[in-house]
């Protein structure tokens, strides 16, 4: 049995070891109501919509299956579905696009659910784990390593609410530090480009930087296409081994 | 078999090991038919495990002391690739090849109009298939499963689509079920065709829902399908019950190698404490008498389709490392430096480990620790009294 206390503990150890463990990500298809994703623990069960958290329940014991949802449906999370182990976990996902999975440690489908993270870093989902009691070993160790974890005998109020504010929370720390990262890499190689590019025009052209990188903007405007981009085609044509044949 | 009052004592004798419901789980549940953990003074407790994710964890966290493993994922782990990141390594390989690809008889119907025949070899069905899907232009949305991402099943259908001038990314949808689930979900259309281990293939084919289009062997002749995996940690702290444990095994593997205990295996294996399916379903890939699709008149004799203790099973290459290390990065869509792949394999696939064990049982054992690829059509033999298998690998 947890309290959240030690669910805390799993928050506090998440930069020192493989915390992403339970955080997956799922690739679903592109939605028309905008996602975005929330830097501070959400200490109510709602989403950044400020509607209930939309949960899928994976588990293949339909009676343990049935005491969790009533549990999370008590303490006002909305169950989307929930899926026994062969009834297309993949389908329901892109389906109904839950805010967070939560799957029964002993069910088949983690294999499902991990190659989902591993295909695709689009519209990632967080997950929680729980399992029966007798495996506390594991889950306290699943803990200390990361993955957001409750038993199911303990569905009452604050654990599973921890461990799941502790999930989304993880997970948008995760996501904005990776979507920080991604943008940062994008800007920096988009520089490169137009560097580049800029440098090509100059050469080629006989004109200033300012002139270059005019041009590069204008290109980028009636293309209705980013300035990375466009440098990168300058590149391509301009910097292509014919072309340079043909300068020498 | 040897004595063991040779061997150091055991640090801890009480061993769990994980072992998932498919057929080449047979060393590790051979070795407590006969009694060979025992005679290396372990008692082992065989715990069937429902996923890879879970095998992987309960050993990194401690649940497991030593699992099967899917040969990439030790490698995979360790490169923290999916979900926990943690130090695997194997001393061991347990088994060569076992895989098939099933696609549904509708799919085959179509493959064997457009000329694709198994009995003809791999690329005949998946040229085949390549045609099949061109014709029906993009309108045809095709799924086919595997029972991992990293897994030989994905690399080797991967290189069979391939082979049939099929983009696994663009032209159809390869999705991971559990390998249980593969034989239902093509029966109900879930899916078109997978790549997965025994007896999976082979119950479907037994239910007319499924037709096998090629072997893994045809694929990727004698390529590592199952090892032993340890964490880093655990090892370092049982060295002398990691030994007894590799002992144990490779005896079972080389008992394995005998033709004429395929059908006790298969009668062990069947037994509900174990795999708890009709020896019927065992028997077909454990005799090497595979039956492509139902009702034909004989089945197909693959002597190496499950390879055990021949060819020099058991030794983790790290030739075979690199390869799959590089098929996991595909997977990724990224590629990893050639240092670090020759780092992480050499940290992860410990052929000192097996030089080790080979000593103790007195086996001769391969002093280099790569092999060449595609290029034996044949056995030969690697060095003096060291016979490997066909390497061959089909063409994309």
């Amino acid at each position: 049995m947890f309290s959240a206390g030690h669910a805390s503990l799993a928050f506090r150890h998440r930069h020192e070891r493989a915390w992403l463990t339970a955080i997956f990500r799922f690739p679903v298809k592109t939605r028309t109501v905008p996602r975005t994703v929330h830097h501070e623990v959400d200490v109510s069960s709602a989403n950044p919509r400020g509607t209930a958290l939309r949960l899928i329940l994976v588990d293949d014991n339909r009676e343990r299956a049935a005491v969790v949802e009533a549990g999370l449906r008590q303490m006002g999370f909305e169950v989307l579905s929930v899926i026994a182990t062969g009834s297309g976990l993949l389908h329901q996902m892109a389906q109904h696009e839950p805010d967070v999975v939560i799957i029964a440690l002993d069910s088949p489908d983690r294999d499902v659910l991990e190659s989902l993270s591993i295909a695709s870093t689009h519209n990632p989902r967080p997950v929680v784990m729980f399992s029966e009691a007798g495996d506390e070993g594991f889950i306290g160790d699943a803990i200390r390593a990361g993955v957001t974890a409750y038993q199911a005998q303990d569905i009452s109020g604050a654990t599973v609410r921890a461990a799941i504010d502790i999930a989304v929370a993880q997970f948008s720390a995760f996501n904005a530090l990776k979507l920080e990262l991604d943008t940062t890499r994008r800007q920096l190689a988009e520089r490169k480009l137009v560097e580049k590019a800029k440098g090509l025009l100059m050469k080629m052209h006989s004109i200033a930087e300012e002139e270059a990188f005019s041009t590069l903007r204008k290109l980028a405007m009636d293309k209705h296409r980013t300035l990375g981009e466009v440098a990168g085609d300058v590149i391509a044509i301009l910097d292509s081994p014919a072309k340079r044949g043909k300068q020498t | 078999m040897m004595d063991n009052r040779r061997l150091p004592a055991p640090e801890k004798s009480d061993l769990t090991l994980g072992y998932l419901r498919l057929t080449d789980s047979a060393p590790l549940i051979m070795a407590q038919e006969l009694g060979l953990y025992e005679h290396y003074g372990l008692s082992v407790q065989l715990q069937q495990e429902v996923s890879w994710a879970n095998a992987r964890d309960k050993l990194v966290t401690g649940g497991l002391d030593a699992a099967q493993m899917l040969a990439p994922l030790p490698l995979a782990t360790s490169l923290g690739a999916g979900g926990m990141r943690a130090d695997v390594i194997t001393g061991l390989a347990l088994s060569l090849n076992g895989n098939a690809i099933t696609v549904s008889p509708a799919l085959a119907n179509a493959i064997a109009a457009r000329g694709g025949d198994v009995q003809a070899g791999a690329s005949s069905t998946a040229r085949a298939l390549g045609a099949h899907l061109r014709s029906e232009g993009s309108s045809a949305a095709y799924t086919f499963a595997t029972a991992h991402s990293f897994s030989c099943h994905t690399f080797l259908l991967r290189r069979w689509l391939a082979a049939g001038g099929i983009d696994p990314e663009r032209d159809l949808r390869i999705i991971v079920l559990p390998p249980e689930q593969m034989v239902d979900s093509l029966a109900r259309g879930v899916i078109d065709g997978y790549c997965v281990g025994e007896p999976w293939n082979s119950v479907a084919v037994q239910h007319g829902v499924g037709m096998i289009q090629a072997t893994g062997y045809q694929v990727w002749n004698n390529g590592l399908e199952k090892v032993l995996g340890v964490t880093g940690e655990w090892h370092q702290h049982h060295p002398s019950s990691h030994l007894r444990l590799r002992l144990a095994l490779m005896e079972t593997c080389s008992w394995l190698a005998a033709p004429e205990h395929r059908e006790q295996t298969a009668k062990a294996l069947a037994r509900p404490q174990y795999l708890d399916l009709p020896v019927s379903s065992l028997l077909p890939s454990l005799s090497g008498e595979l039956v492509f699709s139902k009702g034909e008149p004989a089945p197909a004799v693959l002597a190496d389709f499950h390879v055990f203790g021949r060819y020099q099973a058991g030794f983790p290459w790290r030739s075979d490392g690199e390869w799959l290390l590089q098929e996991i990065a595909a997977v990724l869509g990224k590629s990893l430096p050639t240092e670090q792949v020759k780092a992480l394999v050499q940290q992860s696939f410990r052929t000192d480990l097996y030089r080790e064990a080979a000593r103790f049982l007195q086996l001769p054992c391969p002093d280099r620790d790569y092999r060449p690829a595609n290029q034996h059509a044949a056995a030969w033999e690697f060095q003096p009294g060291i016979q490997l298998g066909p390497d061959l690998l089909l063409r994309p």
